[in-house]
């Protein structure tokens, strides 16, 4: 029998099931970046965020605490004892904390914080990665992305989140998974592009609750388009599930777990406020009832602080849909136009102007830059000038940006960055925009005392909410009173009866700490507290031993 | 008369006269046997033409060979002795050039030779007419239907008495009296014939049954034969080695041939089909659950477990937790992989429309589809019209439908309902083990096709299932052995049962499977629309008839002997089970098999590793192997929930962190993740509105784990039971297949 000759490869190439959503037919001929480009990009990336981020976080001493407190619960999942997950808490998303493990469970890579800027260098590479993903997908080839892509990943804002362990980059890097499946999905009508967009921005609510509001426009938008697009119901009905059954099991697990756990199903929804206010209080006076006019001030100048592209894509998309009909235009300038709005809004109903942080205004950044390359897709004839006006703007904006981040009031440390890069030294001690005191030289020394002079087991009483930069650098969670494996219950009757319950308790000493340990023995501060002898103090911490019986006059 | 023999100048004379004309030069004078050109004249292919035709034109065919009739003649050049010689056998002629004085020579022998029993008439070259000019003059068919039935066979190539036949307009035995009149060769009825044990014992029976002959009788000098054709020259040398005795033919239809074989040697057959692989391949037969060495193996296991237990209960169970974690991820995570990657790309074998288009029906081989029944009378009617579906030459397709002896519902029902000729039944005697793959074996014995595939009853193939698979097998590497189509449900909106399956079947068989071909890992095969190379199954003994998923089971030992499954997009339709009795019975006979399987071939586990390599055998593992965790499941799952409610710190205990954050993560993560690649499954197929019943996966999950303990259960007290599904109870059922709905 005549042995056929081995076939040609197949063809490997995707299939398509879906009502075709983009007018104009799929160019296959577009090359999409490979697995190596993609990995060199990675790995440039996250080099120079990581080494920026280890002179200005390490050396600079410029750790932003919300970041640390994602560090401290990270690190206790490991090593508390015992190791539990719940340590992760319920303050913060989970999924920002969850990131970090795989580089806490290395004790010296937690304790000495580089898993800060390793943790967002990653991250944001990542993210440079799926936006050149994104533009290659809007057809632009590799020679016009690259520039765009050094402007938009050396913008200084975007540096400093990159290498400062805070949660922004882990989300914009979801955020920039989901952009690109979301534009793959219009335009190949592919359905492994929905489910990657649905899985995308599951977890990226898990990062952000706010992305929940997101995430239903985006169901909304994928309904009105193949409706219009004539698909069947079935179709319709199919892939808003296929897209929304990620993020609705995401929240219906979170809601169980602090249902189950916390006994507040829904708390983490009002909390997410209360705590911001909390730890990044700004220090800028914000007396009195907050306006539109006033709100809409602060807004422009985040604008052009952090996303002056959006001036010129927001038109440059709402043209393109209505010459060409091009939904996806009207989706992104809607993703813009909504993200200004709901930031607004949201400041203006918690009558909080402090909302309006420069971080908050990230989102609409990397979005701006899809639309820039949409745009750039859409207008065949305009490409040059497309570009041009994009990588000009990017060039604005590393300038606007540093302004913002030297001058605009309600930031994290983003002035300190700037010093700290412009001098290369330490900014320990220093105040910041937004009325922080940079530096871990409090926590540092607390800790070292604690290592050096405490050996037993759950000796010390501390408000883990406040003191979580003690007990990690002190790097032995197990000296402390475990308050997650505990109980809050418990914990809370020690802090009514200590004596003779537990030798020492830690109270951190800011006015606004919000310490509940100081707040149940205010005397600790200036070690006035009957039946607390104050054995170790900082300029931030106290540490003070316990009496064996209660004495008179105790609180 | 006496015979001459040419010389030498007429020889050289026609031998250039051949080389002028391009054939070539033969010499039929027996003196000259010796010589290189000398062509010995079979005796039968003689007879393909009369004698006056063959004086008349002065030719005789000498030989026929793969449908080709040689005829010797001195005049290569005489186009009208070429059409009639076409016409009058019905086949492709080829002339060869002998001299004249060896033609009249060899016409003299040859019709002198012919014994002639019974007076008979001279018939004129008017009664040696085409076939469809003889069932004309006989008033068996009209000049149009021939007609129709020509134009058909110029597209085909296929016989036009067949395709009369096919068509219900002239019945095989009809055809066969007037095929033996054109041939000169006598009928025989062998439904009253009582074959010669002498004359049976000259032809060894694989061998009668290869060429589908039957020895009837003997005599000192003529071995007579039954035939279903004019002997050509292979099957005349193949009976020459094992006997001397002039050959002698009688025409028969080829299903009382068959039929006949089938009851001469039915007991023959039923062993053949159920020790087949026992005999050749012992250590891959499940007619044992366990070998020796496993059970050792497992009594050791037990043994150490037990004492570890007594030792240290809680560090035991600990470690016993986070093994089976272990397992459970890994396996979770491969699959995830494997679907994952399927959604991506296309990995089945692609066939256009365009390809099929440009298929010469004439090249297409014969192609024998199985189809095993028991007990289902009420879907055969059913079952003909999905064949009849099938966009294939209806005369090209031999489909035998397998039925066991003691079934005496479905066999008289098939036997009344007056099937095409290209259904034949096939009666299986009954015999233990009764599986379904005994049948098969049995049926595979005298499948006469290239290409081999099963369906069942109820089975709805693509109609150009058949004609995608000929053309991949021409496509894909000859390593190919099996190319498997994919199976859904056309009533799977009948109900919430039948959703879920329609759902694990989108994912099993568009991500999951075509995520194993990519991979070049051993595919276990679906229970039917597996399309195979008939030679090569009948190689590796075909079906394990103890093995109750005989297929996944071959597809393993089909990887195991250096073949290859490859897939293709092209869809099988059936009943997805909508009772959830029926369903959990079905269930459980599949995780019952594929246990079986993994234990078969875990016997030698090392040997397996050398033979599929690492990946392979990973693989295998976490596919075959990984059917334990539906039994898993509900050990998982109680836990979890008795911890949910109790909070009893035992349970906390047995999952210190590592393995507490592995087990939560695939119980959160992962179990969600299967959830939505079944969402996945649906949306990538087209099914868009079974999107949303995919999210109730966990609760399809449970019924598997219950029917998994059964299956798992049954494995010990009852092996090889076939749990046998019922068909059928869709009916009522007023639903559309789903829609495909693609851009």
């Amino acid at each position: 029998m005549a042995v056929a000759p081995p076939p040609a490869a197949r063809a490997p190439g995707p299939r398509s099931a879906g009502t075709r959503l983009d007018e104009r037919a799929y160019r296959t001929d577009v090359p999409m970046p490979g697995a190596r480009s993609g990995l060199l990009l990675f790995v440039l990336f996250a080099v120079v965020y990581f080494v920026i981020g280890y002179r200005v976080t390490i050396d600079g001493h410029v750790v932003v605490f919300d970041a640390l407190n994602r560090l401290t619960n990270a690190y206790l999942v490991w090593w508390n004892d015992p190791p539990k997950l719940a340590a992760i808490g319920f303050l913060f998303p989970p999924l920002t904390t969850l990131a970090l493990l795989p580089l806490t469970v290395v004790k010296p890579v937690a304790t000495s914080l580089v898993a800060l800027p390793l943790a967002t260098a990653l991250a944001a590479a990542g993210a440079m990665v799926w936006l050149d993903r994104a533009l290659a997908r809007c057809e632009m080839p590799a020679l016009l992305r690259l520039p765009l892509l050094a402007a938009f990943g050396l913008n200084p804002l975007w540096v400093f989140y990159a290498g400062n362990g805070m949660s922004e980059a882990l989300y914009l890097a979801l955020l920039a998974v989901t952009l690109y499946a979301f534009v793959s999905w219009y335009e190949t009508s592919e359905p492994r592009y929905l489910f990657a967009a649905g899985f995308a921005i599951a977890l990226l609510v898990m990062t952000r609750y706010s992305f929940g509001f997101w995430a239903a426009v985006m169901a909304l938008l994928i309904g009105i388009a193949l409706h219009r697009r004539r698909a069947g119901p079935n179709e319709i009905e199919g892939s808003v599930v296929a897209f929304a059954a990620p993020v609705v099991y995401a929240l219906a697990i979170w809601i169980l777990f602090n249902g189950l756990i916390v006994g507040d199903p829904l708390g983490w929804v009002l909390d997410q406020d209360n705590s911001t206010l909390a730890v990044n209080s700004s220090g800028v006076d914000v007396a009195g009832t907050l306006g539109v006019e006033q709100v809409s001030e602060r807004l422009l100048e985040l604008n052009v602080a952090v996303f002056p592209l959006a001036f010129v894509v927001v038109p440059g998309l709402v043209i393109a849909f209505v010459t060409q009909r091009n939904d996806m235009a009207l989706w992104l300038a809607s993703f813009l136009v909504l993200g200004i709005v709901v930031m607004g809004a949201h400041a203006l109903l918690s009558d909080d102007e402090s909302l309006l942080t420069l971080r908050d205004a990230m989102p609409m950044a990397l979005t701006a830059l899809v639309g820039a390359a949409w745009i750039y897709r859409s207008a065949n004839g305009l490409r040059t000038i497309v570009w041009l006006a994009t990588f000009a703007l990017l060039l604005v904006n590393l300038f606007t940006a540093w302004d913002g981040m030297r001058n605009y009031p309600f930031q994290s440390l983003e002035q300190a960055f700037t010093r700290t890069v412009f001098s290369g030294e330490s900014q320990e001690g220093r105040s910041s925009r937004g009325g922080f005191t940079v530096g871990i030289d409090p926590e540092a020394q607390m800790a070292e005392y604690v290592k050096e002079n405490i050996t037993a087991r759950r000796a010390i009483l501390a408000d883990n909410a406040q003191t979580f930069g003690v007990i990690l650098l002190s790097g032995r969670p197990a000296l402390f009173f475990d308050r997650i494996d505990e109980g809050d219950g418990a914990w809370k009757e020690i802090l009514d009866d200590p004596w003779g319950e537990i030798p020492y308790v830690m109270a951190a000493t800011g006015a606004r700490s919000g310490d509940q340990v100081l707040a149940r023995y205010p005397g600790l501060a200036d070690g006035t507290e009957p039946g607390m002898t104050v054995v170790a103090r900082t300029d931030r911490y106290v540490l003070a031993r316990v009496a064996e019986r209660r004495p008179q006059g105790a609180g | 008369m006496e015979t001459r023999t040419a010389p030498e100048p007429s020889r050289s004379f026609y031998r250039r006269l051949a080389a002028h004309a391009g054939l070539e030069f033969v010499t039929l004078d027996r003196r000259r046997s010796a010589d290189p050109e000398f062509h010995e004249i079979n005796p039968l292919a003689a007879r393909l033409l009369s004698e006056q035709t063959c004086r008349y034109h002065r030719m005789l065919p000498v030989s026929y060979a793969h449908g080709v009739v040689t005829i010797a003649t001195p005049d290569p050049f005489d186009q009208v002795a070429r059409e009639v010689a076409t016409a009058l056998t019905g086949r492709s002629v080829r002339f060869v050039v002998t001299p004249e004085e060896d033609i009249d020579a060899a016409i003299d022998e040859t019709f002198r030779a012919m014994p002639h029993e019974d007076p008979v008439e001279h018939v004129t070259d008017a009664d040696h007419g085409r076939v469809g000019d003889l069932l004309v003059a006989r008033g068996l068919a009209t000049d149009e239907q021939v007609r129709a039935a020509l134009e058909e066979q110029a597209r085909t190539g296929s016989r036009l008495g067949d395709i009369l036949v096919h068509e219900g307009i002239v019945h095989e035995a009809e055809l066969v009296a007037v095929l033996a009149e054109q041939f000169q060769l006598p009928l025989v009825d062998l439904s009253t014939v009582e074959p010669d044990p002498d004359a049976l014992d000259l032809i060894p029976e694989p061998l009668a049954r290869h060429l589908r002959v039957v020895p009837i009788a003997v005599d000192d000098t003529t071995l007579y034969l039954a035939v279903a054709d004019v002997l050509d020259d292979d099957t005349v040398a193949a009976l020459r080695e094992h006997t001397h005795l002039e050959l002698r033919g009688f025409l028969a239809s080829r299903n009382s041939i068959d039929e006949l074989l089938q009851r001469l040697h039915g007991g023959e057959y039923v062993a053949v089909a159920r020790s087949e692989l026992l005999t050749r391949f012992p250590d891959e037969s499940a007619n044992r659950v366990l070998s020796t060495g496993q059970a050792a193996g497992l009594v050791l296991l037990a043994l150490v477990f037990v004492v570890c237990l007594v030792l240290a209960a809680k560090t035991t169970l600990i470690v016993t937790m986070a093994l089976a974690s272990v397992m459970y991820l890994s396996t979770s995570l491969y699959k995830f992989k494997l679907t994952y990657d399927a959604l991506g790309h296309q990995y089945e074998v692609a066939v256009s429309d365009e390809e099929i288009a440009a298929l010469d029906e004439r090249d297409l081989p014969t192609y024998t589809i199985l189809i095993p029944l028991y007990r289902e009378a009420a879907v055969v009617p059913r079952l003909v019209a999905g064949i009849g579906g099938l966009d294939y030459p209806k005369t090209k397709l031999d489909v035998r439908l397998l039925c066991e002896e003691d079934d005496d519902e479905t066999v008289p029902a098939i036997q009344a309902m007056d099937l095409p000729p290209h259904f034949k039944i096939v009666v299986v005697p009954d015999a233990q083990p009764k599986t379904k793959p005994k049948a098969c074996n049995y049926g595979l014995l005298q499948a006469d096709g290239k290409y081999v595939v099963i369906y069942d009853a109820e089975d709805r193939p693509d109609p150009d299932q058949l004609k995608k698979i000929v053309i991949a097998f021409s496509k894909v590497d000859p390593s190919v052995t099996c190319i498997q189509a994919k199976l859904n449900y056309f009533n799977a909106d009948q109900n919430l049962l039948t959703r879920w399956f329609a759902i694990e079947y989108s994912m099993h068989f568009d991500l999951l499977l075509p995520g194993l071909d990519a991979q070049d890992v051993p595919i276990p095969l679906g229970g039917t629309s597996n399309h195979f190379i008939t030679d090569r199954l009948i190689e590796l003994a075909a079906w394990d008839p103890f093995n109750v998923t005989e297929d996944a089971d071959l597809g393993i030992r089909l990887h195991k002997a250096g073949y290859k499954t490859a897939m293709i997009d092209s869809t099988t339709l059936e009943e997805a089970n909508s009772e959830l009795n029926n369903w959990i019975r079905q269930r459980s006979r599949w995780i019952k098999g594929y246990i079986q399987t993994w234990l078969v071939h875990m016997r030698h586990p090392f040997r397996l590793l050398r033979q599929v390599g690492l990946k392979s055998w990973l693989s295998f593992q976490m596919t075959v192997g990984g059917t334990f965790i539906f039994l898993l499941n509900p050990i998982f799952w109680g836990l979890t929930t008795l911890f949910f409610i109790t909070e009893w710190g035992f349970i906390r205990e047995l999952f210190p962190s590592v393995v507490f954050y592995a087990a939560a993560f695939q119980l959160f993560i992962g179990n969600f993740v299967f959830m939505y690649m079944n969402v996945a499954g649906c949306v990538q197929r087209g099914y868009y509105d079974l999107a949303k019943f995919a999210l109730l996966s966990p609760l399809y999950w449970g019924l598997m784990s219950l029917a998994a303990w059964k299956g798992f259960l049954q494995l010990f007290y009852a092996p090889f039971y076939w749990e046998k599904t019922v068909h059928g109870l869709d009916e009522g059922h007023a639903g559309t297949p789903p829609v495909r709905t693609s851009g």
